[in-house]
């Protein structure tokens, strides 16, 4: 028996990269391009600092992951080294930041940023120790490019002083071996004022909202992917796309809602989902409909239906002998934490119809 | 060592990344000037943020006449004279490493025998930091004698990005007074050492922090003797042919390159980095035309959230200009609309009351070329410095 594709919601870098190419919508240009742009990276001089931005749920980290499996080919591997920072993970310093960055090389190139330079740190004071990791991260990379994947910016911005901003930029300037994948939840000052020392560094790209008929090309392509043959063929007809219709007017364009909805759609929910946002026995609509708050905002962090799991290694990564991690099934939602992340969705919780297809 | 070799036959647009210097146009009349300058004395070079001197100086670095040797440093991460002084010498000692010449001074300083630490501060072999004047005083002595071991006509270029950075860093970590001594201490250097120039420049003009510090009693006046050089945006030519290669190199589809290239250039002021940014941001999924490169600019510059920011120059002049904040708001409108304006015009615009004084009227005009709001024309006409500020300045003020 063919088991499903594993589909994370809250978290795609822990879902197969093959699986997330098929489910792509709307972003390929976008995925196509930054990839291109961080070959570039690695193959010449010059050095591209990309940061996406879009709200909760909007495809940043499944777009990331997308670039970085892209990456992942014989002829980038000799000339470049991923260090993909843990997005819990907060530097109050560029000492921090540095140490983020050689421990996540460490992981996962224990041969080449061997995890005894940080442990040589102990003891030096915070200037000496910038100074002397920052010389073995150059001297261990070699003349390869370096590609940091670093996710929330925009937090890492509002606990990093001007002051260790600074260094973060000089650093970055001096030894231009950097290309950096960013993402943020909102455009922030730390990038898009003139008076701040990141200004205008970034090659900043905005994740537009899914168009109904992007909404209704993800759902179908995750029930391609699911083997969904009914809703797959629903979803062609004129009441289907309705259907995605209605659902759209209140998801917004947030491609994490749809992932979530097709956890438990079939083609008799979906009918009925859809019914009930027009109005057939539903609730008003100004509950649902264009400004209410957005689906993507009822699921805070602190409800994601588990904590990631141990930083080693990283989802996605492939390591110098060529395996993939990822993770297991164990993070699958259920529709009890569907049910917590979709608290503005009483018609469908009332009524029974999140329940899995 | 591994090699890569990478035929790249088409520029991409990378707004705010680190262009390779093969890859930075535009600006070789304007180095070639620069390298004439500094035969005979160090260069001071101040503009907009965003406007390439970073770019330029890594065009010089990566490629000196013959005769030069270069040291390209990034000095904004640096918060104390002894931090500047071991970077100094590090970059001394790096530039300086093909040659058999080592830096016999500093070496007596520090002493054959070891004790020598460097982690981000020179020690003495007794294990206290090194002043930082005599390190610094040692290194140039040590530079000047290798470029005359060199042979005549051999120099030396510090090309020092973010100056203003560091003295305002070294301010506030240590005190006003330091800062000031580093000011001298390479206004002096710079006399003694005919061998050595500087190159500095830095995101913040220089002039506001020695603002800051004549407040605070400095009388110094540390770029008397630097050529001061502003590049400005690239000439018409030179950014219509970057535009157009980006387009290009980006993939988006034009039905007439030249009018698009001559549109998206002349519209951001042939600016490269703006350059950049609009093609980067035109959509490939449509065909460019002059009209939809001006609209998409109009709403990036104009939308709530943009990180263009070009409110900065609306919003700076009221602590720039203080009691002549309106003053000035009428002037710039009165330039937005209809430049190029003569004094005379300017003052049948701005004065219509008469209650202006003309003299004032030409001391904010000049405060405002130096602020690089407005430049003045070979004809003695002020118009604005970038014609995308300009452009910015009618739509959000709705002037017609």
């Amino acid at each position: 028996m063919t088991e499903t594709p594993f589909l994370s919601h809250f978290s795609p870098q822990w879902t197969r990269p093959e699986a997330l190419e098929q489910i792509l919508v709307q972003r390929e240009s976008l995925l196509s391009d930054s990839v291109e742009k961080i070959r570039e990276s690695i193959v010449t001089g010059n050095k591209h600092h990309l940061l996406f931005i879009g709200s909760r749920g909007a495809g940043k980290t499944h777009l990331i992951t997308l670039i970085h499996h892209r990456l992942q080919q014989a002829d980038l591997l000799d000339r470049a080294r991923f260090a993909w920072l843990n997005e819990d993970e907060i530097a109050t310093s560029f000492l921090k930041l540095l140490v983020l960055i050689y421990r996540s090389l460490s992981e996962r190139y224990p041969d080449d940023f061997p995890a005894s330079t940080i442990r040589a740190l102990a003891g030096l004071d915070p200037l000496a120790a910038e100074d002397k990791l920052g010389q073995s991260l150059l001297r261990d990379l070699g003349n390869l490019t370096l590609v940091v994947l670093m996710e929330n910016l925009d937090s890492l911005f509002r606990t990093l002083p001007e002051s260790e901003l600074l260094r973060w930029r000089a650093f970055v300037q001096n030894h231009p071996v950097f290309a950096t994948i960013g993402t943020a939840q909102a455009l922030f000052a730390g990038v898009s004022e003139r008076t701040e020392p990141f200004f205008g560094f970034f090659d900043t790209r905005h994740l537009e909202p899914l168009s109904v008929e992007d909404a209704r090309l993800l759902l179908k392509n995750i029930a391609r992917l699911q083997g969904k043959t009914e809703l797959l063929e629903f979803l062609e007809t004129p009441t289907g796309k309705a259907r995605v219709a209605a659902i759209h007017d209140l998801a917004g364009g947030n491609p994490r809602l749809y992932l979530i909805f097709s956890e438990f759609l079939n083609r008799t929910s979906l009918n009925e989902l859809g019914a009930s946002l027009r109005g057939n026995g539903g609730p008003p609509t100004d509950q649902l409909l264009p400004g209410a708050p957005p689906l993507a905002h009822a699921a805070p962090a602190g409800n994601r239906p588990t904590a990631l799991p141990p930083r080693t290694p990283h989802p996605g990564e492939t390591d110098r002998r060529g395996t993939v991690h990822h993770a297991g099934h164990h993070q699958r939602t259920t529709p009890a934490t569907a049910g917590h992340a979709l608290p503005a969705f009483p018609v469908a919780r009332s009524r029974g119809l999140l329940r899995t297809g | 060592m591994r090699h890569v070799k990478y035929h790249h036959t088409q520029m991409s647009s990378n707004p705010g990344g680190q262009l390779a210097p093969n890859q930075i146009v535009g600006r070789d009349d304007l180095i070639a000037n620069m390298w004439s300058v500094l035969e005979g004395r160090s260069i001071y070079m101040n503009d907009l943020r965003r406007i390439g001197k970073t770019q330029i100086m890594v065009k010089m670095h990566s490629s000196p006449p013959s005769d030069w040797l270069t040291a390209k440093c990034d000095l904004g991460g640096i918060h104390t004279a002894a931090e500047f002084a071991t970077q100094t010498y590090r970059l001394s000692a790096t530039a300086l490493s093909d040659t058999q010449r080592v830096l016999r001074s500093m070496n007596r300083l520090l002493g054959q025998a070891g004790g020598l630490e460097i982690a981000g501060l020179i020690k003495l072999p007794d294990g206290t930091p090194a002043p930082w004047k005599e390190v610094l005083r040692r290194t140039f002595d040590d530079v000047e004698a290798a470029m005359r071991d060199r042979g005549s006509g051999h120099r030396m270029l510090f090309l020092w990005d973010e100056v203003p950075f560091l003295l305002s860093n070294i301010s506030h970590r240590e005190s006003p007074e330091v800062a000031m001594q580093v000011l001298d201490m390479l206004r002096a250097l710079g006399q003694d050492h005919d061998r050595i120039r500087l190159l500095l420049t830095g995101s913040i003009g220089l002039h506001h922090v020695l603002t800051g510090l004549k407040a605070q009693g400095y009388n110094g006046s540390p770029l008397n003797r630097m050529d001061h050089v502003q590049p400005g945006p690239l000439t018409p030519k030179h950014g219509v042919e970057l535009a157009r290669t980006l387009l290009q190199g980006d993939g988006i589809r034009c039905d007439d390159w030249d009018q698009c290239a001559t549109e998206l250039a002349s519209a951001v002021g042939h600016v490269p980095f703006y350059i950049h940014r609009l093609v980067s941001r035109l959509p490939k999924a449509d065909t460019a035309t002059p009209k939809t490169i001006q609209d998409l600019l109009d709403r990036e510059i104009t939308a709530d959230t943009n990180d263009w920011d070009l409110q900065h120059y609306r919003d700076r002049l009221r602590p720039y200009y203080g009691p002549d904040e309106k003053l000035a708001l009428g002037v710039l409108d009165a330039v937005a609309v209809n430049e190029p304006l003569d004094f005379q015009a300017m003052v049948r615009e701005v004065n219509l009351s008469g209650a202006v004084d003309d003299e004032r009227l030409r001391a904010l005009l000049k405060l405002l070329c130096q602020d690089h709001y407005l430049t003045r024309t070979s004809e003695n006409q002020y118009r604005f410095y970038l014609s995308l500020i300009r452009r910015w300045w009618r739509l959000s003020r709705n002037l017609s």
